[in-house]
């Protein structure tokens, strides 16, 4: 073991915890009578299919490299980033949904993301990683604060003139995150909407940075380090218990992620569809337009598998409704992930669309008139799959369902 | 042109990969210990035609080909033996030819795994019988066919999976692609029938450890799937070995499968129950101290069903302590595996439960029914006059099951538990061979062999010299140039 691979030396307990069997490829779960899961991890059918792209794969990767039987390497880190980061190998790792045994591997390797998380940061230490659409990213990261190449200062234009935000304090702060802000600005502008018609004051900070999840997933943690520092600050001086965001991504990285790198973080962080779903329980929110057709959803990986949220979308669905809401064959906890996490939407775009046009086979195939998803990140590249394969599916993001039917 | 570029030829660019941080991947099993070599190269083929392709290259530059399936092997089958091995991963080829629901047959490329197969043929009110290895959901049904696998489910009833191939297309050593069983005929256009035509010459592709040919297609046997089944649990606190070995016979007595609808028998003795119960990896059973048997039965009518249940009950209740049951919150956990799930994946998970580090060194082999107790207590016997040895190799010997076969015998799911540790893995081999060898000795046979247990069969001279020349003269007729697999079996 090198100094460089600190972080999988740290983690060599719960590598060698794998036993190998490889579920993670793509094996069945479920009764073989309805099975609930073929296909696990998005790379299986996507790319080349070596082991190297799967969990057990990886795991020999990880202990050969702690071994010294390979170096770091470019090569070894295209490999290793052409993952979303979806967190599928580790809902399937060794028949998790059995209730008669318990299972120790499973249980000793614990989430398998922490670990790719490590070894992409190790990589990045090793001086392999990231790769060249990454770096140019965080290189404009590094000075104007967000992942699309747009001045930070323009990081609030998207709200309209004569809408009006507190600076600090209220029911909440609304962060608003990078794609809301640059790229999606339906999705906040939606948000407030819903908020304002339910009375909710909410606070919007111009001094916020990128949450900085493209950077921790992407292995460029001092990066990661400095932006949280920032929003740590900006959130103490905005005199709130609360915060609210839309993105899935920013959800999972202010509530679980940050907490590990801030000794006094007691802020609370909602997405706004729990919000919602609080707002809909309290009467706060009226349904009076029900939305016609059939609905799905996909649950967005950082929102479902990492944090756990299912019901409250579903709750929310349910409440808006005016027809039936059909579960694609893939949900929940084994949701497919829609091919944008862990930096494949920049690194490897063409892949991510791949990937998400298989989401979007699925959500045809429940005879769906809307997919609804409520993250800006999974909203976008399921748009672009839609677009591509020239889907007749309506992709939209469930807070614009949710403003059509207030 | 170099080999790699060769194969780069059949396969394209983007499946073959000489990189050693894509080769790596290849370089283990389930075994802890036998050594990790990385491939040389290792490629994805999708056709017959283009495995055929590659071996033809490989036999031009004398390069040793390893084919590996779901890369479940828990005997080192699917890890190379030399750095100059050029691996084929055959999960590419993983398609669904054929369901013949009028034959009761469906073709396969043998890439794909036992799960997805058995999913699709439970759509259509089908299963294969035996379930395939219970090498985890992920085991392909070429490397099924080489290993005579069972465990997954069904072998009670059906036997080892190789027992309902009826069809095999192989490509053998020379590139040459061949069909057995009913295709030998030209003028057979699917395959329905195995054992015709003259001598069964498909016996020695199966169970043949990949050494023999590369399976690319088979045609298996499926049987419609009965609608009512029953499963119970038992716990027999003292004489465990011979009390199941009585409830086995008498329910072979009574007509087994065939009358009473067996489908599973499984039997984990005392020190196996204890583990489990130690380490709660299975609540239910609480803390008994004994040997635990459960059973399926299945059936076409329910009254049927009412029937046999109650026959091999009051067989079962004789001689066992009593019923963990009859819910799955009692102990019952056929209910779940075989209702539920459909087959039996249960072993994996447990091959973990000392700990991170630890896994199975399995050395699993067929005996009579008329002597499995017999062969435990040699089991027994060998590990308490190995206690040191075992202790100084941070290894723990043990049987965690046996699993009754569809006639007259079963098969004991025996082995270690052995730390990765590289300074102790010579002696955790060295005690893997010497319960292999304690056991074929005893008169049992091995079915899945891979690396270690075929070596063990030449090295201890197990087999017959007779046999073992024979062996040698029909590896040097389908693989002339000896480029597939090896050094197993010393070839």
């Amino acid at each position: 073991m090198t100094e460089k691979l600190k972080r999988l030396d740290d983690l060599e307990d719960r590598i060698l915890s794998c036993v190998a069997v490889g579920d993670c490829r793509g094996a069945l779960k479920g009764p073989y009578s309805n099975p609930f899961l073929e296909i696990t991890c998005p790379m299986r059918d996507h790319g080349p299919g070596f082991e190297a792209f799967f969990a057990r794969g990886k795991f020999t990767i990880a202990r050969a490299l702690l071994d010294g039987k390979i170096e770091p390497s470019e090569g070894l880190a295209e490999v290793i980033y052409q993952c979303t980061l979806c967190g599928a190998c580790r809902e399937v790792c060794n028949n998790p949904e059995n209730p008669c045994m318990s299972n120790p591997a499973r249980e000793s390797i614990g989430d398998h993301v922490e670990i790719w998380e490590a070894l992409r940061a190790d990589l990045v230490d090793a001086g392999m990683a990231p790769l060249g659409r990454h770096k140019e990213i965080f290189a404009h990261e590094a000075k104007e604060h967000n992942p699309y190449f747009e001045n930070h200062n323009d990081r609030l234009i998207w709200i309209p003139k004569d809408f009006e935000f507190l600076p600090k304090g209220g029911d909440a702060l609304f962060f608003v995150g990078c794609t809301s802000a640059y790229r999606l600005n339906e999705i906040s502008k939606t948000f407030l909407e819903i908020t304002n018609k339910a009375g909710i004051r909410l606070s919007i900070t111009a001094d916020e940075w990128c949450c900085g999840s493209i950077n921790l997933r992407s292995g460029a943690e001092d990066l990661f380090k400095e932006l949280v520092e920032h929003n740590k600050d900006v959130f103490k001086k905005a005199d709130v218990e609360k915060i609210v965001v839309t993105c899935a991504g920013c959800y999972k990285t202010l509530k679980y992620d940050y907490p590990k790198y801030v000794e006094d973080w007691d802020f609370e962080v909602l997405h706004a569809i729990e919000l919602v779903e609080q707002l809909i329980n309290q009467g706060k929110i009226k349904i009076s337009n029900k939305i016609e057709g059939k609905i799905t959803y996909h649950d967005p990986c950082h929102l479902g598998r990492h944090s756990g949220i299912y019901d409250a979308p579903r709750n929310v669905i349910n409440a808006i409704k005016q027809d039936e809401f059909i579960e694609m064959r893939r949900n929940r906890k084994y949701s497919y992930c829609c091919g944008a996490g862990g930096g494949l939407k920049s690194g490897f775009p063409d892949l991510a669309i791949e990937i998400a046009v298989d989401r979007i086979r699925e959500a045809e195939e429940t005879g769906a008139d809307i997919l609804t998803t409520t993250c800006p990140f999974c909203l976008n590249n399921l748009l672009d799959a839609a677009k591509e394969v020239n889907s007749q599916i309506k992709v939209i993001e469930l807070l614009e369902l949710v403003n059509q039917a207030i | 042109m170099g080999l790699y570029d060769e194969l780069i030829n059949i396969v394209g660019n983007k499946y073959c990969s000489d990189k050693d941080y894509i080769c790596v991947a290849y370089s283990r099993g389930l075994d802890p210990c036998l050594p990790e070599i990385i491939p040389q190269i290792t490629i994805r083929p999708e056709s017959t035609e283009q495995v055929a392709e590659i071996i033809k290259v490989a036999n031009k530059y004398n390069t040793p080909i390893l084919p590996r399936g779901g890369g479940c092997g828990l005997m080192g089958g699917s890890k190379p033996i030399s750095k100059d091995t050029l691996l084929i991963d055959l999960t590419r080829m993983d398609k669904i030819i054929d369901i013949d629901e009028e034959n009761h047959t469906v073709t396969v490329q043998c890439g794909i795994n036992w799960s997805r197969l058995n999913a699709v043929l439970f759509d259509k009110g089908f299963y294969t019988g035996n379930m395939g290895p219970g090498s985890g959901l992920n085991a392909s049904i070429g490397g099924g066919l080489s290993h005579h696998s069972g465990g997954g489910g069904g072998c009670a009833k059906y036997g080892k999976c190789s027992e309902n191939c009826i069809g095999l297309e192989v490509v053998i050593g020379t590139g040459e692609v061949i069909r057995l069983g009913s295709q030998e005929n030209r003028y057979v256009e699917k395959p329905f029938v195995r054992l015709a035509l003259g001598p069964d010459l498909m016996g020695i592709f199966l169970g043949d450890n990949g050494t023999m040919g590369i399976k690319t297609t088979a045609t298996m046997k499926i049987y419609p799937k009965p609608p009512y089944f029953s499963g119970k649990t038992f716990y027999i606190k003292e004489q465990t070995y011979e009390n199941t070995q009585k409830i086995v016979l008498e329910m072979k007595k009574k007509g087994w499968s065939r009358e009473l609808g067996i489908y599973d028998f499984f039997f984990t003795p005392p020190p196996a129950v204890m583990g489990i119960t130690l380490d709660k990896s299975i609540e239910t059973w609480g803390d008994i101290k004994g040997g635990v048997i459960f059973y399926v039965t299945e059936a076409f009518d329910e009254k049927v069903l009412e029937r046999n249940s109650e026959i091999l009950e009051s067989i079962a209740k004789k001689y066992s302590t009593r019923e963990l049951g009859p819910s799955a919150n009692e102990g019952n956990i056929t209910d779940w595996y075989y209702g539920e799930q459909g087959h039996w994946q249960v072993y994996h998970p447990l091959f973990s439960v000392c700990g991170p580090d630890y896994f199975a060194c399995t050395t699993e082999v067929i005996v009579p029914v008329s002597r499995f107790p017999e062969i435990l207590y040699k089991l027994d016997e060998w590990e308490e006059e190995k206690h040191e040895e075992l202790l100084d190799a941070d290894a723990e010997a043990g049987t965690s099951h046996i699993v009754m076969l569809n006639h007259n015998s079963c098969y004991i799911g025996s082995g270690l538990t052995a730390t990765t540790d590289e300074d102790l893995k010579e002696d955790v081999i060295s005690l893997w061979k010497e319960q292999f060898e304690l056991l074929l000795k005893a008169g049992g046979v091995i079915y899945m062999c891979g690396q270690i247990g075929s070596q063990v069969l030449i090295d201890s001279r197990i087999y017959d010299e007779r046999f073992y020349n024979i062996l040698k003269k029909v590896k040097n007729l389908v693989d002339p140039n000896n480029i597939i697999s090896p050094g197993k079996f010393r070839l």
